[in-house]
């Protein structure tokens, strides 16, 4: 692709607690090119969240955020002060949070809330300030936005409040879109109105999309790309239909194996066994081993960085396992063969 | 808005029988007293006595005196002569002392917000520090003292050493700071320590974190967007703080000699004057029910989410 | 509060006995023995709230045993020796702080059996105007020390009594007052709380509703309005020194009985989550008895929020106590109560002398002790149970 919007390289977070420090986030690496969508993935506590606060800025002072770039349109966000930094959220970058109901201020009017990214950020006053807040509203498709700006966020339904959001969040036209489990607290049908939304705004504006998810499936229509996260680190990265089709990570096979879909059983469901890691301690094995069923002498001593697995020359596909995909693919084939399955009732 | 008028007659019907049953619990406790309310340590001339009780119609029946004094209450706002001061009307005496009561009250309750509430966001936001520990240690010291020995130590230093304020008695706003600061700082401190939870409560919430993603200055995230979530346990806090004021200007009035019905009801105790002292209870329980009240209704003007009920 | 159930507790109504019986053993553990020893070492690591408590502690007994010590009874005037400064020289002179002359100083000329016959006379006369525990130790404490007293080291006051002995004896009421009429607040609150919340339904409705009506009548004034009549009554008793005893008491039952109404809701409270919390219906499940769920589960749990109510109960009693007695309405002489003492010494501000120690012993007694006590509740309160530190914030 083309121009690079943001350029992670080697981030590291860590919260400093009373008694113990938790490395939550342990060298990330990604980027984002101008118009694009990547997709992060993890289960909660992966860091996938923590990566994007440290890229907004929005972490508080007990966490400590060390990187060698953390780049945003020529802008190191690293080093730049904490009113530039501010000055960048809202405009440059924006984020939308995962439960629009504990999101959006209870008591301030949805009009106001908008109203002051609209002032902040394009400098608008009177009388259109209040057209463009409607304007706001009626862009992410709310109905009768110029009742609606008058009211509370408690008067709107689940779906109307993230939409409201986003219509807040994207007033001051941003670069890039920081979108943490935009639909997690949401029905089925109001999540694929919110992303199909969320698509129609990225067509019209050309802006950035970092969608954060526990749920590939949400991934797999909207994102080009796709970053999996597991205990603080990437641990595979690739072109969204790379990924899908030839998973190399045994931990994002287990993920796909644990999504629901129409062309198979419930029963082939399975659910990763065990838990993450404890992060309070620093690893030197991969942090995947414990649940692992691929794992090897190798994995216990080192942890891997991500390798190249890519199947054809030239794409990218990247995971950081010391298996080759082909080695797990028949390891697993074996696996379920040899394991005799109940043949469920038709 | 019709809600809100059924809302304000469903409280003013509350406030209407809330009263009564204070009179007339107040009333047959009264009369309950062996020897009658005239009764007293000295001997009374037999004639003087019944002149008295022609005066207060008390030989007439309980049930007749009731009917008479409430019918007087309800439909002239006449609570009667007063039992000591004899040529006065419990209403003369409690029109003269309701205004003073009521400016001391007044500024007492701002000074207790203003501080509080300042204490209390300065606590929440250098939360840890020096700062904070300091304040909510004077906090605690403010709420555990009683009024009167803070009284004490205000008038020793403003009164005694640096002659700077009157000791007491009641003229211009000069008599008025000393006795309100000291009314209005226990309630202070328990605003400050309200403010600092609410606060911390509030800056914690998601809705703090989105407007600081929306890259809002730190002045209009905290005036703007915490300061009215983290304000209304202080709001729901004004109700009791009225009673508490009310009552402890009881002891600020006699501290600083202020002819206020503070005053006239403790002396009215002291003396056993029974008129006086009904006049001034129903006063009471009117002023901290309709500041109830009016508590309840601010309280949905900051927090849209609540109904009026009850 | 959501109503997840817990898969174990699921397990267990589907009829597995063995995981609901060690479904009880662990919630018996956890509810236990870690919520008083996590609260015990959570209150320790608090230094404020550790030494509060061991200056309560201390005061509680010193002010227990007052009537064994070697102090002037506080009720003596003394004119020759009035408005003396803390340490004054004439008295303490070379360090010597006892003097005889306890309880009464007798004319030269007596007989020595005269002597001892008249301190005898001054001794019962003492004893009568107290209660019958402080009796007893007034005559131990004549038989250790005999007529030897401590000087009024913390000064006199405008009658010259001892500052020192009525700072002490006043706390013996004050702390009493604290005591006992919150002890009846507790009574009334958790009996009406606990009976409303495990009751539940209609009955609890109607019964909190009575508490709210309660709530919204000013009752410190009403009160003040019976103290009134109280007063009124001087021949109501006997006559004589019994009287005041019994006038004591009714003053704390009245303060205790308008304390109730918060204790009442915070019990209920407690009561009415904790019926429906897993180990309690596994322990009904399993067959036990109300009184063994009562006694053994419910009991302990309320215990944590009415200790800590009950602390933060004290200091506010006391200062209401203080508060009437300041106003002349509480404590009455010859009896002492740090109210009152307080308001001796505000009347004795006057521009042309300064009595400090009026003002500063008896303030300093008061508030410390108030002091310690907020700080034992809330470092009781924080112990505890950290999310009642919100939970009052909004109440």
């Amino acid at each position: 692709m083309s121009e690079t919007l943001l350029r992670v390289k080697n981030l590291h977070v860590r919260f400093e607690g009373q008694d113990a420090v938790v490395h939550a986030v342990r060298g990330v690496d990604f980027e984002v090119a101008r118009g694009e969508t990547l997709g992060i993935v993890g289960e909660s506590g992966s860091g996938k969240s923590v990566t994007q606060m440290a890229v907004m800025g929005l972490l508080g002072p007990n966490a400590v955020v060390t990187a060698e770039g953390l780049d945003f349109d020529g802008h190191d966000l690293l080093t730049t002060s904490a009113s530039a930094q501010r000055r960048l959220r809202g405009r440059r970058i924006a984020m939308i949070f995962q439960d629009p109901m504990t999101s959006l201020n209870p008591f301030l009017t949805l009009g106001t809330q908008i109203a002051e990214v609209l002032r902040l950020h394009r400098g608008l006053r009177g009388r259109a300030l209040r057209r463009a807040t409607i304007e706001a509203l009626a862009e992410v498709q709310i109905p009768r936005p110029e009742l609606r700006v008058e009211q509370y966020p408690h008067e709107f339904s689940g779906g109307m409040r993230q939409r409201a959001m986003i219509a807040m969040m994207i007033a001051g036209r941003p670069d890039l879109l920081i979108a943490d489990e935009p639909t997690t607290a949401l029905d089925v049908t109001v999540q694929a109105q919110i992303l199909e939304l969320l698509r129609e705004l990225q067509r019209e504006r050309s802006m950035s999309i970092i969608l954060i998810t526990h749920d590939l499936g949400v991934v797999a229509g909207f994102a080009e790309r796709v970053a999996v996260m597991y205990a603080g680190r990437i641990v595979e990265a690739s072109a969204t239909e790379a990924l899908f089709d030839a998973p190399a990570h045994p931990y994002t096979r287990g993920l796909l194996a644990s999504i629901p879909r129409l062309d198979r059983d419930v029963e082939s469901l399975r659910a990763i066994p065990g838990a993450p890691p404890d992060l309070s301690a620093l690893l030197r094995e991969c942090p995947f081993r414990p649940r692992c069923a691929f794992a090897v002498k190798r994995c216990a001593e080192e942890e891997p960085g991500l390798l190249d697995r890519a199947l054809r020359p030239g794409t990218e596909h990247r995971a950081a396992c010391w298996r080759e995909v082909h080695e797990v693919a028949a390891l697993e084939a074996a696996a379920a063969a040899a394991a005799p399955r109940e043949e469920p009732l038709r | 808005m019709r809600h809100f008028l059924g809302f304000l007659l469903r409280r003013v019907a509350w406030l209407l029988a809330t009263l009564w049953l204070v009179f007339t619990i107040s009333f047959f406790l009264m009369r309950m007293i062996p020897g009658g309310p005239l009764s007293s340590d000295q001997a009374t001339h037999p004639l003087i006595l019944e002149r008295l009780e022609a005066k207060f119609g008390l030989a007439d029946p309980v049930a007749t005196q009731y009917w008479r004094t409430l019918k007087d209450l309800v439909l002239r706002f006449d609570f009667g002569p007063s039992f000591k001061l004899l040529d006065y009307s419990v209403n003369e005496i409690l029109a003269q002392g309701l205004p003073r009561s009521l400016a001391l009250g007044a500024v007492a309750l701002l000074i207790a917000l203003l501080l509080g509430v300042t204490a209390g966001v300065v606590s929440a936001l250098r939360r840890g520090g020096f700062l904070d520990r300091a304040l909510m240690l004077a906090a605690t010291i403010g709420i555990a003292l009683p009024n009167f020995v803070i009284a004490s130590i205000l008038i020793l230093i403003f009164v005694i050493e640096v002659p700077l304020l009157p000791a007491a008695g009641w003229g211009g706003y000069r008599y008025l700071i000393l006795p309100a600061v000291c009314l209005g700082l226990p309630f202070a401190a328990y605003i400050a320590r309200l403010t600092r939870t609410g606060m911390l409560d509030v800056l914690g919430q998601d809705w703090i974190r989105t407007a600081r993603a929306k890259g809002l200055k730190e002045q209009r995230i905290i005036f703007g967007h915490a300061l009215r979530g983290g304000l209304l346990p202080v709001a729901s806090y004004l109700g009791p703080a009225v009673a508490g004021i009310l009552t402890g200007s009881l002891v600020i009035e006699k501290i600083f000699a202020i002819p206020g019905i503070g005053t006239y009801f403790v002396q009215s105790a002291l003396n056993r004057d029974y008129t006086l002292s009904m006049g001034c209870v129903l006063l009471y329980t009117a002023l901290v029910s309709s500041m109830n009240l009016l508590v309840d209704i601010s309280y949905t003007v900051l927090d849209p989410r609540v109904e009026l009920d009850g | 509060m959501a109503e997840v159930e817990d898969p174990g507790l699921r397990k267990a109504r589907e009829g597995d006995e063995e995981a609901l019986a060690a479904l009880v053993r662990e919630a018996a553990k956890v509810r236990g023995n870690t919520l008083w020893s996590d609260a015990k070492r959570r209150f320790d690591a608090s230094w404020i709230a550790r030494w509060s408590l061991r200056f309560l502690l201390l005061t509680f007994v010193v002010s227990f045993f007052t009537p064994l010590l070697p102090i002037a009874p506080p009720a003596r005037v003394r004119l020759q020796e009035k408005t003396l400064a803390p340490f004054d020289p004439d008295l303490t002179r070379d360090g010597v702080v006892l003097r005889r002359g306890w309880p009464e100083r007798h004319e030269q000329g007596l007989s020595d059996e005269a002597r001892v016959e008249a301190q005898k006379l001054a001794i019962d006369r003492l004893v009568r105007g107290t209660g019958s525990v402080a009796g007893v130790m007034i005559r131990a404490r004549a038989a250790i020390f005999g007529d030897l007293e401590v000087a009024p080291i913390l000064g006199t006051d405008a009658l010259g009594r001892c500052l020192l002995s009525r700072i002490l004896w006043g706390g013996r009421v004050s702390l009493m007052v604290g005591i006992v009429a919150t002890l009846v607040s507790l009574l009334i609150g958790v009996g009406y709380g606990a009976l409303s919340g495990y009751l539940g339904g209609r009955v609890d409705r109607l019964m909190m509703r009575f508490v709210d009506v309660l709530y919204s009548i000013p009752f410190i004034f009403i009160v003040i309005f019976l103290l009134t009549f109280l007063r009124a009554q001087p021949s109501a008793g006997s006559g004589g020194g019994g009287g005041s005893g019994d006038k004591m008491l009714v003053f704390f039952v009245i303060i205790g009985a308008i304390y109730w109404l918060t204790m009442a809701r915070v019990v209920r409270g407690q009561v009415l989550s904790l019926k429906h919390r897993d180990f309690v219906e596994a322990a009904q499940v399993l067959g036990a008895s109300t009184w063994h769920v009562v006694t053994r589960h419910l009991l302990p749990n309320v215990m944590s929020v009415v200790l800590v109510y009950l602390t933060l109960t004290i200091p506010r009693v006391m200062l209401f106590e203080a508060f009437l007695s300041f106003l002349g309405l509480g404590v009455e002489a010859p009896d002492v109560s740090w109210g009152m003492l307080a308001a001796d010494a505000l009347g004795a501000i006057n521009p042309l002398r300064v009595y400090w120690w009026f003002v500063l012993f008896p303030s300093l007694a008061l508030g410390s002790t108030l002091l310690a006590l907020n700080f034992v509740g809330d470092g009781l309160r924080d112990a505890l149970d950290p999310r009642l530190t919100e939970k009052r914030a909004k109440a």
